[in-house]
């Protein structure tokens, strides 16, 4: 198969899980330029071609720029259609949609945030302000795995994009935010995430999780 | 073949799939023992894992695996009542069949019967029998709950009453399915017949259907 074009999403990074794990469970050829992040995405050629300057980046063979995590997986998902990452129907496709959605804006967002919190990149520490992005994520990861109770997959009955989009952001709650209660408390969320991260063509990407024993929180510089 | 729901149930409250993380011959061989999907409401993991594995249902004989680690949740064993137990308090009265499943309702009145028979204080050398009797009406008129009364008006020594159920034979009829715990040396199943069939009223005729010792 010939390659599709050319992704900058380094392999290990977290906010290219959802997008690699696509490539991976498609059966998709990507090109993979040499790329150092935080470097690259400020030179003049990358910026040409992604203004934004960020990645996920990807660019195709026919010369279309598309930015966006969610957008490139999607796009990759319908270039493999027979994978079944996204339904036939149009109300199935839209609840594949949905599900993203909610899970990388509340979710990803928030465990990214309660880590930026907790690193102090979000100014002076206030406890208010972790305690109710934790609220919030929690509250995103309660209705997914209260809809997990009589499912086994978010959409239908097969895995699906919105399976790799949980399973992605499940990798991070679970290294970062979620503890041992935490964790009890959401059973069907991490059986989900064992079973979608040992797939056969996922392993090797996910690699061994390390379940937080306790949250992140802040540690004072002093 | 039953499966042991209960089991099942607390195995798959962790886990998507009876074995590993994909579906296997495994899961196949539990599902082919439950003849209909678990009650969601008492067992919801085990009720979402069996609408998953139904959705195979064209894939059932190709998928890998072998039924091995399936065969803990089937019982072999399971169906032999569990009264050998010395301990009252180590009787499962409520033990983890399916509530569904015909075959676990007779094992868990069987126990009951037996439970209820221990209880009474009986020396525990006593030769017992735990009997399934089927008792049938005339037609559709007969009253059902009349039928059963007149059954258990019937009190011998060596004889204790289990639980009972009515079970469709056909044309609107049921009969009375009845569990029974006898002392072998007091009680003649025989005699016990003839004696229920004299409320000729209500009985038509009695069957043993089962009968095993304790
Ligand atoms: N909404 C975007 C967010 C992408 C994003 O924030 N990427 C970061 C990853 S660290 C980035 O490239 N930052 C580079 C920079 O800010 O210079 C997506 O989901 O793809």
């Amino acid at each position: 198969m010939a390659s599709i074009g050319s992704l900058y999403a380094p392999l290990g990074h977290l906010r290219a899980r959802t997008v690699n794990s696509t490539v991976a469970y498609a059966g998709l050829k990507v090109d993979r330029p040499v790329y150092t992040h935080f470097q690259d995405n400020k030179k003049s050629d990358f910026l040409g071609n992604f203004p934004h300057g960020k990645i996920p980046a990807f660019r195709s063979n026919s010369g279309v720029s598309i930015v966006e995590g969610a957008a490139i997986a999607r796009y990759f998902a319908a270039l493999a259609p027979e994978s079944g990452l996204l339904p036939k129907s149009l109300e199935d496709q839209a609840l594949v949609d949905q599900w993203c959605h909610l899970i990388e804006t509340e979710v990803f967002d928030n465990t990214l945030l309660t880590w930026f919190i907790c690193q102090g990149k979000f100014g002076p520490y206030s406890k208010e302000t972790h305690d109710i992005v934790t609220t919030r994520e929690r509250r995103a990861i309660g209705t997914v795995n209260q809809h997990l109770e009589d499912k086994t997959y978010l959409v239908g009955d097969r895995i699906t994009l919105a399976d790799l989009t949980l399973a992605s952001a499940m990798n991070f709650a679970l290294a970062k935010t979620l503890d041992t209660e935490g964790r009890a408390k959401y059973p069907n969320v991490v059986k989900h995430f064992e079973m979608v991260s040992t797939e056969p063509s996922l392993k090797e990407l996910f690699g061994k999780i390390e379940y937080a024993e306790k949250a992140i929180e802040y540690q004072s510089p002093n | 073949m039953s499966a042991n729901l209960q089991k099942l149930e607390n195995h798959l409250a962790t886990r998507s799939y009876l074995e590993g993380y994909t579906p296997s011959q495994a899961d196949v061989h539990v599902f082919k023992a439950i003849s209909s999907a678990p009650d969601a409401s008492a067992y919801p993991h085990a009720s979402r894992w069996y609408t998953h594995i139904k959705s195979y249902a064209a894939e059932h004989g190709s998928l890998a695996g072998s039924s091995t680690a399936g065969e803990v949740f089937t019982d072999g064993s399971g169906n032999t009542p569990a009264v050998a137990a010395e301990d009252d308090d180590e009787v499962d009265l409520f033990g983890d069949d399916d509530d569904e499943d015909a075959e676990a309702e007779r094992v868990k009145a069987e126990r009951v019967a037996a439970y209820n028979l221990k209880k009474s204080a009986k020396p525990k050398t006593i030769a017992k029998s735990v009997v399934t009797l089927e008792v049938k009406p005339w037609d559709d008129t007969t009253n059902m709950a009349g039928l059963e009364k007149v059954v258990r008006s019937v009190e011998w020594d060596g004889l204790v009453w289990g639980s009972s159920k009515l079970v469709p034979v056909g044309y609107g009829i049921n009969k009375l399915q009845i569990t029974l715990v006898i002392e072998d040396e007091k009680i003649s199943l025989d005699e016990l017949q003839e004696k229920l069939e004299e409320f000729d009223e209500y009985i038509m005729s009695t069957d043993v259907a089962a009968m095993q010792k304790l």
